[in-house]
């Protein structure tokens, strides 16, 4: 196989809806407080409301889902809103399945399906 | 990073920015050794995990220690150490996680030793007599045909 290390690009845009945020790259260990800092940010302005984009993402371990689980508990309060996944490739789906977190989760195909869901 | 052949070895500190150096190096190792992408994406998870798991709950992210990944082919498996010698760790006392529960009891702890022994066939956790935290992981039968030539 070839492999390119490719370093976690975050942008975050601003939607009538929620915030999309786009998750480009290899989130390892390192990468996963990068997007506690995105999610904070998001929180911390009063949105709770956030897709993640995931279509970009191709290895992600356990430190970037403690993150999620931490912001989905977040937003969730108070049913002020949620943090839904969109467009996961199968080894991410996978992991998340093997972290008993596929039914805790809002998974969406693509990105517009998932910013409609709200 | 330092290489022998067939045996590549890395040392970081134990910070956890220093954490994308591992990731950077297993790439390389993966690479030189030609792994199908299910086996090297498995590798890599079981090293980062192993990783985060030394940097954090033995050397508590402190920058004066650190943490060694060794990779060595043996026949056809793929042996990987990860060294450190921070407060000796002892994996019984890490819970399980809770795959079962609900959001509300969820954190995510105990995902990395979970993933460590779903992505690899053997992991075993010593503690040498001198203090050194020593985890040894096997994947079997991953390592067939020449090695390519290392990009440095």
């Amino acid at each position: 196989m070839e492999t390119q290390a490719r370093k976690l690009e975050i942008v975050t845009t601003e939607l009538k809806r929620c915030d999309l945020v786009k998750l480009d790259g290899r989130i390892d260990s390192s990468a996963a407080p990068k997007v506690e800092e995105a999610l904070k940010a998001i929180t911390d302005a009063g949105r709770y409301r956030i897709v993640l984009d995931m279509s970009g993402v191709d290895f992600t371990s356990s430190a970037f889902l403690r993150v999620v689980i931490k912001y989905m508990k977040v937003c969730k309060r108070w049913n002020r809103g949620d943090v839904r996944l969109a467009a996961l490739q199968p080894r991410i789906a996978d992991v998340l399945d093997l972290a008993g977190l596929t039914p805790l989760f809002k998974i969406f195909e693509n990105d517009t399906l998932a910013v409609g869901s709200f | 990073m330092a290489q022998q052949r067939g045996r590549w070895e890395l040392t970081i500190d134990a910070r956890q920015s220093s954490l994308g150096a591992v990731a950077d190096f297993m790439e390389e190792v993966c690479d030189t050794l030609d792994l199908d992408e299910d086996t090297a994406f498995a590798v890599r998870l079981a090293t980062d995990e192993a990783c985060q798991n030394a940097a954090e709950h033995s050397c508590h992210f402190a920058e004066d220690r650190e943490v060694t990944v060794s990779c060595e082919h043996v026949g056809s498996d793929l042996v990987i150490t990860i060294r450190d010698r921070g407060e000796p760790f002892d994996p019984t006392k890490v819970r399980p996680p809770q795959l079962d529960a609900p959001l509300e009891e969820r954190n995510g702890g105990g995902l990395g030793i979970h993933f460590m022994r779903q992505m690899m066939d053997e992991v075993r956790f010593d503690l040498t007599p001198d203090g050194v935290n020593s985890v040894t992981m096997v994947k079997r039968h991953v390592v067939g045909g020449e090695e390519r030539h290392p990009t440095h």
